[in-house]
């Protein structure tokens, strides 16, 4: 689902890249959800566990998935596979871990890619989903 | 029923002498042998010992009372019933035969009845003889002094075995009548009351009574026996205290020791219990607060970084010199969220716990700046205690190799079998480390004892390096 408005420059009718938040942290989705919106994605929905992270990708069908690695039900690397593996969304992975404790399971995961959280910026995520 | 017959042994020099005395034992069934001599009676007392030897007065080569002296003082022949045979008219001679140790005398010639009437009596006699030397026999095979005592307070002895002197120190003969010293003066003055008591106690119940007291023999050291005994009713309304006494000590101290290690085993296996329990405690500890960490200050630090993202694309393009010093803030802050991350996942790393040792370890290898190879895993989980404890020995053992083994390549194994799990790395740098008190791979061998596992480093100078972890894991 890509949705129009108005890009972070005020013009109107842009294609944005729709975003589902996917984290068990509200602080961090909420600050997520404003600086992509500010940056001219649509974050069409919010999920915070890894079950309804599934459904809400299944039934808002966003373009991307921000996905924290460490959710409270499921593993972040299992959704990830499942929401590839359907072919549901781009997964972007993201954690205030470190990317580098997690060796090669961003890959096998079917993940586009890895984003440290407090590096996220639309240009961080534009640069992961472009890769 | 008929008794068998006895086996008799006829010592006269005279045929008449043998003839009116042969005839009617072998009527009456009994085994006759006749010697006419004294040495030929000896050759054949020894030969095979009879029930009843009937010696006629004055033998050629032998007499008869160096007859009956003889066999009285041979312990192998003194159970033989003698019965001495004189002439009527010598009968006034028969004490002197009697006091050299004859049991009987007969005066031949005599009535059939009377004869066979002796030897029964004879061979009863010799019977009794044979059955007490075999109790004597008994008793001095059996690995316990056996006694007959007066139920008094010294316990005087009436009989104790020879075995009292193996256990007390004492021969026997002193107790006899407490003739040397009773033997409740052997008793330890500890244990003397209480004994006395047990024992009076058991016999006004007219039960059997068993006993572990100690006793103090005559070198001075002490010895734990253990006696059984019970009130027995004698002849003459005498009543006797019967029993035996075993030394017990060897037991006793083998049950001590045994007892002793037991503590001592149930004390290790507690302290190791503990230490488990610390460590364990520890790990959760450390799991906790890198949980809080990520929980709480990485998050509130993530979501100002985001505020202060989003604060300065609006300022870039309302104020951009404003947003210049944000940004700044912004580094600052970046740099205190990579420090604390840093912190965190050396505090614990949460992969370990979310997806297990080897995706730990990989992603451990992952960052090092050398050739480490994971060339043997398991394919499951291994418990937590477990994973995290080989996980600090590969953590631990692979930091040694970057810092101070000067290693090229690194490889490690990890494995499961038959309720142990091991770890092993090995490096091909210069060698040289020790698992010594107060270092890295020292408390690495706490950690792993703590798991009931054993630490083994193998590091000849210039060798390379492999250390070898294995712990239970059931």
């Amino acid at each position: 689902m890509t949705t129009h408005g108005r890009d972070c420059f005020g013009h109107n009718d842009v294609v944005q890249p729709t975003v589902l938040i996917v984290d068990d942290h509200a602080t961090f989705r909420r600050s997520a959800r404003l600086l992509l919106e500010a940056e001219g994605y649509a974050v069409v929905g919010e999920a915070e566990d890894g079950r309804s992270a599934l459904s809400e990708a299944e039934s808002l069908e966003p373009d991307i998935v921000l996905l924290d690695v460490f959710l409270p039900d499921l593993d972040g690397f299992e959704v990830a596979s499942q929401l590839t593996g359907r072919g549901l969304a781009v997964v972007v992975l993201t954690s205030s871990r470190d990317g580098r404790d997690f060796g090669a399971l961003v890959a096998e995961s079917g993940a586009r890619g890895f984003i440290p959280k407090s590096d996220l910026c639309g240009a961080s995520l534009a640069a992961v989903v472009g890769s | 029923m008929p008794e068998p017959g006895a086996d008799i042994l006829i010592v006269a020099g005279s045929e008449l002498v043998v003839s009116t005395v042969r005839t009617p034992l072998e009527d009456a069934g009994h085994r006759v042998r006749a010697v006419a001599d004294g040495p030929s009676a000896l050759t054949e007392l020894n030969r095979q010992l009879p029930d009843v030897v009937m010696a006629e007065w004055d033998l050629s080569g032998v007499d008869s009372l160096g007859l009956c002296r003889a066999v009285r003082l041979d312990p192998e022949l003194c159970g033989t019933h003698v019965i001495v045979m004189t002439s009527a008219a010598r009968t006034a001679r028969a004490a002197e035969a009697l006091e050299a140790g004859a049991d009987d005398y007969l005066a031949i010639p005599v009535e059939r009845s009377e004869l066979l009437a002796r030897v029964r009596t004879g061979r009863r006699t010799a019977q009794l003889r044979a059955s007490e030397a075999r109790l004597r026999a008994l008793m001095a095979n059996v690995p316990g002094a056996i006694y007959r005592c007066a139920p008094d307070r010294d316990w005087t002895m009436e009989l104790i075995s020879d075995e009292i002197e193996r256990i007390s120190g004492y021969p026997s003969g002193d107790f006899i009548d407490s003739e040397v010293r009773t033997f409740a003066s052997i008793i330890h003055p500890e244990d003397r009351e209480r004994v006395e008591a047990a024992v009076f106690e058991a016999c006004a119940a007219a039960r059997p009574f068993v006993l572990e007291y100690r006793i103090q023999r005559a070198d001075g050291d002490s010895r734990w026996v253990l006696e059984r005994g019970q009130l027995v009713h004698g002849t003459n309304g005498r009543t006797w205290l019967d029993g035996a006494i075993f030394d017990i000590s060897a037991q006793r101290e083998a049950e001590r020791e045994r007892r002793k290690r037991e503590a001592e085993q149930a004390r290790v296996a507690e302290l190791r219990a503990s230490r488990a329990r610390i460590i364990e405690a520890a790990d959760a500890a450390r799991r906790r607060i890198e949980r809080d960490l990520h929980d709480g200050a990485q998050q509130r630090f993530t979501a100002v970084a985001l505020q202060l993202r989003l604060l300065i694309s609006r300022l870039q393009r309302s104020a951009p010199d404003v947003a210049l010093p944000v940004e700044e803030a912004l580094d600052e802050l970046q740099r205190a969220i990579d420090e604390l991350r840093e912190l965190a996942r050396g505090i614990h790393p949460a992969l370990l716990s979310e997806r297990g040792l080897v995706r730990a370890v990989e992603a451990l290898i992952s960052r090092l700046p050398m050739s480490v190879k994971l060339r043997e895993a398991p394919a499951q989980r291994l418990p937590q205690a477990v994973e995290a404890g080989l996980y600090y020995v590969i953590a631990e053992t692979l930091t040694n190799a970057c810092k101070h083994a000067d290693a090229g390549a690194v490889s490690i194994a990890i494995g499961r079998a038959d309720g142990r799990a091991w770890v092993e790395v090995a490096d091909d740098g210069v060698g040289g480390a020790t698992a010594s008190e107060g270092s890295g791979l020292g408390g690495l061998k706490d950690r792993v004892e703590a798991l009931d596992g054993r630490l083994t480093v193998l590091s000849p100078p210039g060798g390379g390096t492999t250390v070898r972890a294995e712990v239970a894991c059931a």
